[in-house]
């Protein structure tokens, strides 16, 4: 018994560590390979690598101005880019940026998707409620059996979970 | 990705479907909702920013690495091994099911480069052209997945009260 939970401890560190490493490696090797994709810290970091090259950018609007608009990272960076566009934004909207680098911290976007600032908002609230939703549903169905530290069914005399089906 | 009620509400028709059915059992729908939703986790990025934990580890470091088939796996494996022997095997194919579901359903995400993630790492980078459905805050994919799941729903709830009448 002892040497079953052993196993188990093991086999849950290792995927953790597996986790991890592709975190990290993911975090390490995404621009390289993602096509166009790169952030502005990327971008400050060697903007020569970048200029005159499509970039996909995700940014969040800071201003607005005839023919287009000011954004950033979003996470604190300071660096901002001029983005020529005639999409309609607003302040604190996400977007999505695809266009060529030019010199002076602009981008001549071709496409620009908007996320609107607050279809943001309700996105995140709702998602909320998904999470509340799923996890609700797992334990009416599941507990936690403390002498294995394993979920069980909560009745576990019926094979099927208890009662006849709906459908969860 | 489009936001997690509506992963959650597909994942549960096509369990909720799948159990009545008879392929799984009904504590299983549950498990394989909540398998929908894990790739959703890379949302932790909400709350510790990639860039603290790289600054604390001292190299580049990604969440969107749970949002990818390793990352659904992986996770698919922990989960599976937080249940009783018994059940693992099916936990596992169930978390790993609603997880791929949940990769499939963002590939048809509007990306303004033209192309999804790389949702393959770490097997491959290959990105497939992005579906360009729907933006990941649009309110339809919501209603469409909810009217899926209401109806869902009431036909396993009548399927089982026309079965019990049978009997």
């Amino acid at each position: 018994m002892r040497r079953r939970a052993a196993y188990r401890v093991l086999g849950i560190a290792v995927l953790v560590a597996a986790l991890l490493a592709m975190s990290v490696h993911y975090g390490a090797a995404w621009a390289d390979h993602e096509r166009y994709r790169t952030s502005v810290e990327r971008i400050e970091a060697n903007y020569d690598a970048y200029l005159g090259r499509p970039v996909y950018l995700w940014l969040t609007v800071d201003s607005t101005s005839d023919g287009g608009f000011v954004a950033g990272s979003g996470g604190g960076g300071t660096r901002r880019l001029a983005v020529a566009s005639d999409a309609n934004v607003s302040p604190g909207d996400v977007v999505q940026v695809y266009g060529v680098l030019r010199p002076g911290d602009r981008v001549d976007a071709e496409r620009v998707v908007v996320h609107d600032r607050g279809n943001r908002l309700r996105m995140d609230v709702v998602s909320g409620v998904g999470a509340l939703l799923a996890l609700g549903a797992f334990f009416s169905r599941w507990r936690v059996d403390r002498r294995s530290w394993a979920f069980v069914p909560r009745d576990a005399t019926d094979p099927d979970g208890g009662g006849g089906s709906d459908g969860g | 990705m489009v936001d997690l009620l509506s992963h959650v509400l597909v994942g549960y028709s096509a369990c909720a479907l799948l159990a009545r059915r008879g392929c799984i059992g009904d504590r299983h729908v549950p498990v394989g909702t909540v398998g929908s939703a894990l790739p959703d986790l890379a949302k932790v990025q909400l709350l510790v920013s990639p860039g603290a934990v790289g600054a604390l580890l001292g190299t580049p470091f990604s969440w969107l690495a749970l949002h990818r088939l390793g990352g659904v796996l992986a996770l698919a494996g922990i989960g599976a091994l937080l249940f009783e022997r018994g059940e693992r095997r099916t936990v596992f194919g169930l978390l790993v099911g609603g997880g791929l579901g949940e990769l499939f359903l963002d590939v048809f995400v509007t990306r303004a480069g033209g192309y999804a993630p790389p949702y393959l790492y770490p097997f491959s980078w290959w990105q497939p052209p992005a579906g360009n459905l729907y933006v990941s805050s649009d309110l339809w994919p919501l209603v469409v997945a909810a009217a899926l799941a209401l109806a869902t729903f009431v036909y396993v709830r009548r399927d089982a009260a026309t079965a019990a009448d049978r009997r």
